[in-house]
């Protein structure tokens, strides 16, 4: 031995000597278990075998003792020799059953071989390997419960791989059980404060052993339990996050595209979650007839999402029983009649109905309760003039048997139309209160009406008031530029 | 948000509701809400204090008239601030609803009816 270290060539000296005889210690517990399953308890000379091991283990740690050294406890013999069973507890019928995949790395053959027989008896499937780098090899290749892991070996000791093991997020989840002899107990704590899960000191109390596996594969099986639980949890949110992001699609793809000729449209839509309650179209039912429409379900998310889509595609499918889709009252009523809120999750809509007669140059309207549209009508002198298309009306689903009346008016030359959601004033302001009606949301449409981008205007002075990116509600805001002339 | 009820020996009782009726308003407030309509169904609303009401709050009001309209019985609100009378208006709701001016001319209809 190069290592002119006494203290360490004392711990050599011992670990070569104790090796044999804890073989010699391993071997003979494990016949004398052989002997006890047919019966045979009188052990003989075995019995003086194990005697005159355990005395012989006794003396190399008393006697090849260093004052100095800090590893050797003051009074190794009764540590030395295998703990009495009597003081052990018996290990709990769970941990008995469990039964698990152990790898066991030691450079003496003979030390995993006996560490590997007595765990077959056990119940437990075991491989081998001869120093840290095999086990990290073994381990890469195939799944571990538990691995019994020596301290001193060479090419990689127990520590290093110990550290390989916890610093690879594959492996880390995988216990340690520190072999140790009891003058390595510094290297011991060390290896706990690594994240080694328990040590087992030689030579092997059958007992022991038995009682700090089981500890061990059971906290194994919790956290493989715990680690599936989180893993179909994430999967589970996954795929609802996936469904939500596909039925979003969905919502959106049903709006549709703004458009130039005859009119032009253009529009902003956000929901205030990933599904919204709003939903809005335009088409044309003839040749001089194009309707517009928004609904606004209460609340938002799935529920709303579903009805809103639900009407929107019995606007859009014209499939109302003898309804003319010209007449928005009729359409209102026809709605109120299917769409009454017992039959739809006690849910109600807004809507927005119109349709104009290209050949009239006339806005046919109605309202279900909904926030009035608004004509922007230039004047001779360039000024705007803001006026609110309502017709009378209440919320669609709330009253069976009621009909809704439908008004008309003329629009000028180079009107503006504004159809909306209450998303896009219902808001709070800086100061805390929700904005007004007609103070403040008029007021910005009196101002910015004739931006050509005003859907993303209001919304950017809606966030304007409010930092918080989710809105409180759903934002769909719809601007059409009627021609100057038929 | 707030709900108190204001009962005394002169019928009806008052029910007055207080804040805002926005979706965490409505979810504080719309079982002991309906509760107490079903416990006074002559009571009156109160609606002096209330700041919104977002579209859940209007499905409260609309739960409320459809178990007064169990017993024959309108619901009777007064007093609401110009916002929250423009969210009725807007909704059509002032077509169920009866809207009051103050406590007295809604105890007076509430008696009549």
């Amino acid at each position: 031995m190069s290592d002119p270290n006494p203290t360490s060539n004392l711990a050599a000296l011992r670990h070569d000597l104790r090796t044999p005889i804890n073989h010699i210690l391993g071997y003979s517990e494990l016949l004398a278990e052989d002997l006890a399953d047919q019966g045979i308890k009188n052990l003989g000379d075995l019995e003086k075998v194990q005697i005159a091991a355990k005395q012989l283990l006794g003396l190399i740690d008393s006697r090849l003792t260093d004052s100095a050294s800090p590893a050797l406890p003051e009074s190794p013999k009764p540590l030395a020799e295998p703990v009495p069973e009597a003081t052990i507890q018996a290990p709990t019928p769970t941990l008995a059953t469990l039964a698990g995949r152990i790898l066991v790395v030691d450079d003496h053959p003979d030390n995993r071989d006996v560490l590997a027989k007595r765990l077959q008896r056990q119940g437990h499937q075991t491989a081998q390997a001869k120093d840290g780098q095999q086990a990290l090899e073994m381990l890469a290749a195939s799944p571990f419960d538990l691995v019994l892991l020596d301290i001193l070996m060479p090419t990689m000791d127990g520590t290093t791989a110990l550290g390989h093991m916890k610093a690879d997020p594959a492996l880390r989840h995988i216990p340690v059980i520190m072999i140790s002899a009891l003058d390595e107990i510094e290297s011991v704590v060390s290896c706990i404060e690594m994240g080694a899960e328990d040590f087992l000191p030689k030579p092997f109390n059958p007992t022991l052993l038995r009682a700090r596996i089981g500890a061990s594969l059971e906290k194994k099986a919790f956290r493989d339990q715990e680690q599936a639980y989180l893993h179909q949890i994430e999967e589970t949110q996954k795929r609802l996050a996936d469904e939500l992001q596909e039925a979003a699609r969905y919502v959106t793809s049903i709006l549709p595209p703004p458009m130039e000729h005859p009119f032009s449209i253009a529009w902003a839509y956000t929901p205030s979650t990933e599904l919204g309650g709003d939903s809005f179209g335009y088409h044309w039912i003839d040749s001089t007839h194009f309707a517009i429409y928004l609904l606004d379900v209460c609340g938002h998310g799935v529920g709303a999402a579903l009805l809103s889509v639900a009407a929107i595609n019995v606007l859009r499918s014209g499939s109302l029983h003898e309804t003319d889709f010209r007449d928005p009252g009729q359409v209102l009523t026809g709605l109120n009649a299917s769409f009454q809120m017992e039959q739809h999750n006690n849910m109600y809509f807004t809507i927005w109905y119109g349709v104009f007669d290209t050949a009239t140059r006339t806005l046919h309207h109605a309202s279900g309760g909904h926030p009035p549209a608004i004509l922007l009508t230039p004047g001779e002198d360039g000024s705007n003039t803001l006026s609110e298309v309502r017709c009378p009306g209440t919320l669609i689903g709330v009253m069976p048997d009621i009909s809704f009346e439908s008004e008309s008016q003329v629009i000028p030359p180079n009107a503006r139309l504004f159809v909306y959601c209450d998303g896009a004033y219902e808001i709070k302001g800086p100061d805390g209160k929700m904005l007004d009606f007609d103070t403040d949301f008029l007021t910005f449409l009196q101002e910015h009406g004739r931006s050509p981008s005003l859907p993303d205007d209001v919304l950017a002075w809606i966030h304007s008031m409010n930092p918080d990116p989710v809105l409180d509600d759903d934002y769909s805001f719809i601007t059409i530029d009627f021609p100057a002339t038929s | 948000m707030n709900l108190r009820v204001i009962t005394s020996s002169s019928h009806p009782a008052t029910i007055a509701l207080e804040g805002s009726l926005d979706l965490h308003g409505v979810e504080e407030v719309e079982t002991p809400f309906l509760a107490a309509i079903s416990a006074h169904p002559g009571a009156v609303v109160d609606l002096s204090q209330l700041t919104f009401v977002a579209s859940l709050g209007m499905r409260m009001f609309i739960a409320a008239h459809k178990i007064l309209a169990l017993t024959g019985k309108p619901l009777i609100v007064f007093s609401p601030n110009p916002q929250v009378r423009k969210i009725i208006h807007h909704s059509g709701m002032d077509s169920l609803l009866t809207i009051a001016e103050d406590e007295t001319e809604a105890r007076s209809l509430a008696t009549a009816g």
